[in-house]
Order: C-alpha cells, then structure tokens, then sequence
C-alpha cells in the first residue's frame, strides 16, 4: 500500500515519478486508491464515488488495448458485449472478476435512487481486480501476440 | 371493524374447528368488542360486510408541518417537506425548537404524545408558547395516494388547556374528514410512525415488564391484547362470583347445620341443607322459603298458648279466700242450727196457730199438757215462729254465701284438665327450651284442693282448709306461671329472630348463588375463549415476528457494526421479548449487557419494521433524535439504516447536532437536510441546507478546486458528478411528474431503476416517460438554450472519457447545476 502526502497538485512526489513510467490505467488505479487510503480534506465526502469513476475507466481503457492486441475491432461493441466475450480469451476465474468489478464501478457511478455508494473494502477489491487484469494484458501486449483462443 | 389483527384473528376463528359453541362465541364477542352481550346470553354475528379489508392501505406523506405558539415554536414557522420517500435531516442545536414540530405532527395525528405521556402536570401545561400572542395552532399538510389535492390536518385550541384542542381535517371533496375516516384510528395506535428518544430510553431504563410494554406496542400486538387482557377480567370476575357463591352457601350451611341442633324446626332445615349439598338446588330453597314462613307459624302456636296461660288475679283470690272463711266462720256459728228444724218447727207452731185460730184454746196438740193453745200462748208461739223462720233465712243465706264463695274458688282454681294437657304437651315435645319443673308442680298443688277428698258442705272446716290452700299457693303459682309467660315469650321472640335469620340467609343467598351457578357455566367456554385468543395471538404473533425478526437482525446487524454483542435471535412471549445475545460468543442476558446506545439500536431494530409494514398506512415516519448516546460507528450504521427505510418511506429524523448529517454526507446518502435555528422570541427559521443536487454540485465544486487529486484524475471524475447532479435533479421532479399521473411510489422507483442512463432519466422529469430520451434534447433546447443540451452532452460522454486536460471544469460544473436547479423545479 502506497503512503503519500499530496500538498500540491499533480507536483507531487507520487504523482511526477509514476507518470512518466505508468500506464494511463495504473495511473487512475493509483489515483482511486490514493483517495481511499489518504482523502484530502476536500474530497473527504466525495471518494467513493470518484474512485469508482476512476477505477472503472482504467478498467475501460485496459479492455480497449486488450481487444486491440487480441481481437481488434471488438472495443467498438457495447461494454456488455465486451465483457461477454472475454471469456473467450482469459481464464474464466479472471473475467468474473472484471465483469463484477465493471459492474461495481458502474454502479457507483450512477445516482440511484436509494442505493449506498461502495464500502471502501469493495472498491480496492474492484481495484486489485482491475490491477490483475492490467497485468495480463500487459502480458499479453508484450507478448505482441494474440493468445491462443482457448487458453 | 377495520384492524387488521382483529380481522386475521376472526378469519382464524372462522376456521379452526376445535373451538366452537359457547367459547367460540365469547371469542367472537371480545373481538367484536361485544363481549357483554355475550356473557348475559346474547348472540353477536359477525357479518362479513361489517369487515372492511383494506389490503394496502393509500399512504400518506408529509407535505408541511406549520405551527404557532406551540411548544418551542413562537410566531408560525413551516417544515416544509417533499411528500415522497426520501430522507429528510432536521438539524437543530438543543432548544432550537425542532422537536416541537415532530411533537405537534404527533399531536395533531395521534391526539396524543407520547413523550408527555407519564409527565408532570407542569410540562403538558407548558405546551403553549411563551412568546405566542394568544393563537396556537398546528396544520398538519398531508399528500395522500390518490387524492389530488392535499389534505390538511388542524388543530386549534380554545384556552389554555390542552386537552381542549379542537382537530379539523380538511380535505378537497370531502366534507367531515376525522382521523377515523381516514382509517387511522387504529392505524395510529398499530402503526404510530413517531419514536421520540425518550420513547427509547424507556426501554432501557424501565423495568422489565416496562420494556415489554415499550416494545409490545411496537410490535403491533396491541389490538389483541386488549381482548385478551378483557377476557382475562371477564374470567377473574366470573371466578370470584363462584367463588362467592361458594363460600356463601359454606357459610349457609354451617348456619343451617347450628341451628339444625337447636332449633325447633330441624327437618326444615334439613331440606335446605340437603338442598345445598352436591348440585344446589335453588328452586328448593325457595320454596323452602315460602315454606319455611308457614312452618314457623305452626311452631309459634305453642309458644302462644303459653304465653297466654291464665294467672288467678291476686286482688280476686284475696276475696275469694275472705268471701270462703266469712261463710265457713257464719256457718261455724249456725253449726248448731239447723235452718230445716227451725223451718219445720214454726212450720208446726204455724200450724198450731192456725188450728187454735180454727178451733180456738186447747191442750198442746203434741204433748196433751194443758198449757197448750190458748191466748197467751199463741202470742208466744206467734213469737216463735218468726224467730224460727228468722234463723232459717240466716242458715239459708250462710249456705247461699257459702257455696257462692266455693264457686268463685272452684272458677278461680280452673280445671286442672287443660293446663296440665298444655303443660304436658310441651314437656313431650320438648322443643322448647323452657323449664315447667316449677310450673308444673305449681299447678299441680294448685289444683290438688281439699275439695278433691270432702264435701265443703258437710265439712265446715274445709272451707277455710280451702280458703289456706288459695292463700298459701296463689303466690308460686302466679309467679311460676308469670315466669313460663315470659319464657315463652322470649323464646318465641328468639325463635322469630332465628327463623327470619334463616330465612333472609337462604333469601340472600339465592341471587349469589344463582349467579354462581350461572357463572359455573360460563367459566368453562371463558377458559377455552382466553387459552384460543391467547394461542392465537403468539401464533400470529411468532407469524408476524417471523418476517420482521429478519429485518431486525438485520438492522441490528447493520447498526450494531463492531459491538461485541451479537443478536442471535429475537423471540417473543406473551408478555415478553427474549433476546438471545451472545458476547464475545458467549450467551448472555440480552438487556443487561447491552449498552445505551446498543438498547436504542435494539428499540430502533424494533420499531423500524412496524413502519414499514405494508398494512401502515403512514408514508412517513418521524424519529426524533435516536442519535444520542451512539458512538460514530453506530451513527453510520443509522445512517445506512434510514437510508434503507427512505426507499419506502418519507423518513423524516430531528437530530441535534451534525454527526448524523455527516454520516449523511460522507456515505453520499441522498438526503435533504434542514437547519432548524431560533432566534429570540421563538422565531424559528429553518432552510435547506444540501439536497442530493446541491450535494453533487458541492462535491464537484469541491474536487475542482481541490489540490489533492491531479488534474488529470479530476477531469475523469467531476463530469460524473455533474451528471449525478443533473440525476438526482431529474428524480426530484421526475417523482413528482410521476405522482401526479397516478403513479405509486414503488413502480416510479421502478421505472428509474429499468432507466439507468441519463437521457431516459431526463425524458422522466420532463415528460414523466422514459422512453422519450429521443425527445429530450429538442426539448432541452426549445426550453432552456443550447447550453443545456451541450451540458447533458458533455456530462454523458466524459463520464466515461473524461474530459481533455485544460478544460473548463469549473463552467461545465456551474452549467450542470444551473440546469440540475432548472430541472429540479420542472
């Protein structure tokens, strides 16, 4: 777990050393878990909320440049169809936790009528979540090769 | 005949077939509030008609509550609400007067508070204001499903008395509206959608039984506890009448069995007492009554004979004793004489006269001397004759004398026959308790005379031996004879008393005993009638309990969050709530471990399904202060737990300080939050502090200018709030739009929830259709300017991208709340 004091805007130690290195996607991750562990005063009230927003456009941003290398041309389709068609490709214990995880963002995300936004414990789920499948598709990038269909 | 519990208990009578006759009918009676009628022998009917069932009752929410001189409130102030489902923070420091509107709300709807319930004099008397002129007033602006217009409840007040409170309810195209016609009288009482703090403390601090009845009413049961409670009385008074009937006729009988032994009239008695023992027998006994009058005036006979026995006058037997010795004494003096002699001889010497007046002087006729009948002689004899007659009238009239005293004596000693019959009469008998002996022997000396052994005639003497025998017996026998009369009287006298005893006893007795046998039959079917209601109340009690115990658990898992105190189960008997609890896995005694705050979260658990049943026909409900004494764990927990109840309910809570608006805010819970402040003289002001739009608004005001979060992230993040704004803008009036079309609340929450993007949720609040969002723009346009259809645009396409650094987040957040503000009031 990252332990950060921000004082200044984008400045900061955390925010200047990962930019040049990290991924948009880790970046957002990062961003999400940086408001859950450590809220500025201003954004005490607004963090679940935001982080979900950020976690699920990492999340969207990484299953683009999966279908790029995997599949091109499915990043067009509607997310629900995106998610549907993972199972194609990534091991089905994974793909459960993306869809959840998407799930959960998008929940958050919207103002319903009732419902209680995320407990903190399950948006770093959702986090890690979208961390693992970071990591596969960066795998799978680097491997500059499209993975076996049913692997 | 409109409460639901009453209703289920009649349909369970209905069916069950092991109850029937007369303890069906009592149950019948209590539940129909007819019980009397049945106990003295009526037949109650329970028409199926008369049952109005009200499957889901129209709820109704809370548009205003305006009060004037009232409690904490001066000149008049009004909460103004959103009559729908939703969450609604009144925050006010103490004494700011807040709780004052959820008083009157109460008062005005309930008739009663029930936070001055138990209190001083001082404190109901302290209902007005201080600062009003001289109008109290409450109105009370209700919006109920189906009715167009609003409904407005009002409560004046005359003087200065509370109780003289006047409520009105108005309601367009209704006339005479009362609590009752809204179906709320009972509703209040099984449903009654306040909770004051003190109402939950009382469970804490009360006694056990205290607690019970805190949470008894909470748990709805009251409507059947009431019968129960009145056959429970019904049975005790019955009870106690048999048993008065018992020991009254124990007390009789023992009586009876007294005066069995010494009394006159024991078979009488006898059949009373036979008529008592085992299966009474009651028209018996009153014939004994009637019987028993006759009877006593047989008996008393006796005793009158008695009493009126005859005593020699003292005076008379004084005379009659002279009146014997003078003629005994006269004929003592005449003893010689001989009255007959004395007759015959002047007869002779008459006779001679008359032959020497014939025949003229001769010699004696008797004796031949010669000195016979002549002149001189004849004078003489002449003499003689009138002497002899003389002393023959003298003996003549001693004799008469005599024998007129002897008769008076003889009267005066009556015959003995009579008296000694009477006297002997009584002696076999013997019924009576009074002692002849000396009477008795009295009269026999008296009537023993020494007449019985000579002739008072030939006997000179016995005259005055009879004269004596008056003289020395007169006085024992009229002083025995005296005695026996008073005797008699006085045992006569007693034995009236004894009788009429008896008899008002057994007179008495009946009525108690009538209705003791009456009784006897009715405590049989009143048993069975308590036992049913009593199995049917926990059956349907444990039925109830069942459905809600989850929501308990539940919420008390919700709010107990981090106590070492687990609810394992929630249980309930008839007077009693069992909570089995564990602490720290072990079991324990649920109240005593708990801590104040635990206890109010226990009495929340508690109160919060019986608000929410779908029989109440309350929309709202109203909670004043249930934050206290909670630490800020349990605050969130409370937070979540009304935030849960305001999905179907217009949750209104007061609270007194900032730590439940807090929760409120940092969990994003759409609430509306008013501040409650009071200036001098009670003026009370009361605005809104954050909606659900302002709070979104606020939010992204808040991460724009915030400098702990990189541009970057805040470019991603803040159109959504903005779009969450316009949402929560687009669901206010979406609402409202929906209401009106005739709409419930649950399928508007339906409807929203089937709608999760941002242009069906638009067509919602302008149309009140979703399925419009092609529409919405063209709209937008034609109503607000371009910029409002480049806002939903913008807030729709970078929730997703974000928007490109360097934009101008600050315009795109003022331009959604510019059109979340133009929206909400669509």
């Amino acid at each position: 777990m990252r332990s950060a004091t921000i004082t200044t805007g984008p400045a900061t130690n955390l925010v200047e050393t990962d930019t040049s290195t990290r991924f948009l996607p880790n970046r957002l991750v990062d961003y999400a878990r940086l408001l859950i562990d450590s809220p500025h005063p201003d954004v005490a009230g607004t963090w679940p909320r935001v982080s979900a927003v950020l976690g699920r456009q990492a999340l969207e941003i990484t299953l683009s440049r999966f279908w790029l290398v995997a599949e091109p041309g499915v990043e067009d389709a509607s997310m629900r169809a995106q998610l549907l068609c993972l199972s194609e490709y990534l091991a089905p214990r994974l793909v459960t936790r993306v869809r959840y995880a998407w799930h959960g963002f998008s929940a958050a995300c919207h103002h319903h009528a009732y419902e209680l936004p995320p407990m903190s414990t399950e948006i770093k789920g959702w986090l890690n979540d979208v961390d693992a499948f970071i990591k596969t598709c960066d795998a799978v990038v680097a491997k500059q090769t499209p993975p076996s269909r049913n692997c | 005949m409109d409460d639901p519990l009453i209703i289920d208990a009649l349909d369970r009578l209905d069916e069950d077939e092991k109850i029937a006759g007369k303890g069906e009918e009592l149950v019948l009676g209590v539940l129909l509030g007819r019980l009397s009628e049945v106990m003295d022998g009526g037949v109650v009917e329970h028409l199926e008609e008369a049952i109005k069932r009200t499957p889901t009752p129209l709820l109704a929410h809370l548009q205003s509550v305006t009060v004037s001189g009232f409690r904490g409130v001066g000149p008049e102030c009004e909460l103004s609400l959103r009559p729908e489902p939703g969450l609604t923070l009144v925050v006010g420091r103490n004494g700011s007067g807040k709780s004052s509107f959820a008083e009157a709300a109460e008062y005005a709807l309930t008739g009663s508070c029930r936070r001055w319930s138990g209190k001083s004099v001082e404190w109901k008397k302290g209902w007005r204001n201080l600062h009003s002129s001289d109008v109290s007033t409450i109105a009370v602006r209700l919006r109920i499903d189906g009715q167009k217009e609003l409904s407005t409840v009002r409560v004046g007040w005359r003087n200065n008395s509370l109780d003289s409170g006047v409520s009105t309810i108005t309601s367009p195209g209704c006339d005479d509206y009362t609590l009752e016609s809204l179906g709320w009288a009972t509703a209040v009482k099984v449903f009654r959608p306040f909770l004051s703090y003190d109402e939950l403390t009382k469970i804490a601090e009360g006694r056990p039984i205290d607690r019970y009845n805190e949470l008894a009413p909470m748990l709805g049961m009251d409507s059947l506890q009431t019968p129960l409670e009145c056959l429970r009385q019904q049975r005790l008074a019955v009870e106690k009448q048999i048993k008065a009937a018992n020991t009254q006729v124990a007390e009789t009988v023992g009586i009876l069995e007294r005066h069995s032994a010494d009394s006159s009239s024991g078979s009488m008695i006898g059949a009373a007492l036979e008529a008592l023992s085992g299966e009474w027998s009651l028209d018996r006994i009153e014939q004994l009554v009637i019987d028993t009058e006759i009877e006593a005036h047989d008996h008393e006979r006796l005793l009158i004979n008695l009493e009126q026995l005859s005593i020699p006058d003292f005076d008379q037997t004084l005379g009659i004793v002279d009146d014997l010795r003078g003629s005994s004494q006269k004929l003592q003096q005449l003893r010689r004489s001989d009255s007959e002699q004395a007759r015959r001889l002047a007869a002779l010497l008459q006779k001679a006269i008359e032959i020497h007046h014939d025949h003229g002087d001769s010699d004696c006729p008797v004796c031949g001397c010669t000195d016979g009948l002549h002149g001189d002689r004849i004078k003489e004899l002449k003499a003689a004759v009138q002497q002899l007659n003389g002393e023959a009238a003298d003996i003549e009239k001693a004799r008469k004398d005599a024998q007129d005293a002897l008769n008076a004596a003889k009267k005066l000693i009556g015959t003995p026959s009579r008296v000694l019959k009477l006297i002997a009469e009584v002696d076999v008998d013997s019924e009576i308790d009074i002692d002849l002996t000396e009477a008795r022997e009295a009269w026999r000396i008296w009537h023993d005379t020494p007449l019985r052994y000579s002739n008072p005639l030939n006997e000179l003497d016995v005259l005055s031996k009879l004269a004596d025998h008056l003289e020395s017996n007169c006085l024992q026998l009229m002083e025995t004879t005296k005695k026996v009369r008073s005797d008699a009287m006085a045992a006569r006298q007693l034995l009236a008393n004894q009788w009429h005893m008896v008899v008002d006893r057994l007179e008495e007795l009946l009525p108690v005993a009538r209705e003791g046998l009456q009784a006897e039959q009715l405590i049989r079917p009143l048993k069975q009638a308590e036992t049913w209601l009593k199995k049917c109340l926990l059956t349907m009690q444990d039925e109830r309990f069942e459905t809600i115990k989850k929501q308990v658990k539940e919420i008390w898992d919700t709010m107990a969050a981090g106590s070492n105190v687990t609810l394992e189960d929630v249980r309930l008997g008839l007077k009693k709530v069992m909570m089995d609890v564990t602490v720290d896995g072990y079991d324990s005694v649920a109240l005593s471990v708990m801590s104040q705050g635990e206890l109010n979260i226990l009495a929340l658990s508690l109160f919060i399904p019986r608000v929410k049943s779908s029989q109440s026909p309350f929309g709202f409900v109203m909670l004043d202060d249930p934050v206290q004494a909670m630490d800020p764990l349990r605050v969130d927990g409370l937070a979540k737990v009304l935030n849960d109840l305001a999905q179907v309910r217009q949750v209104i809570v007061l609270t007194h300080d900032d730590r439940l608006p807090e929760s409120v805010r940092r969990l994003q819970i759409p609430a509306t939050i008013l501040l409650v402040t009071r200036r001098t003289g009670s003026q009370m002001n009361i605005e809104e502090s954050l909606n659900p739009v302002q709070a979104a608004i606020a939010d992204a005001m808040a991460l724009q200018m915030s400098e702990g979060l990189p541009e970057e992230a805040q470019c991603r993040a803040v159109p959504n709030l903005c779009r969450h704004a316009i949402e929560a803008a687009c669901l206010e009036s979406g609402r409202r739009k929906l209401f009106k079309l005739g709409m419930s609340f649950a399928e508007c929450e339906q409807l929203w929830e089937k709608s999760p993007r941002l242009l069906p949720r638009v067509a919602i609040a302008l149309y009140g259709e979703a399925d419009r969002g092609g529409d919405v723009y063209r709209t937008l346009h034609n109503k607000f300017g371009a910029w409002a259809v480049k806002t939903i645009k913008e807030c729709n396409k970078f929730t997703h991208s974000g928007v490109l650094e360097g934009a101008d987040l600050k315009d795109l957040i003022r331009r959604s709340e510019s059109l979340a503000g133009k929206i909400a009031k669509l």
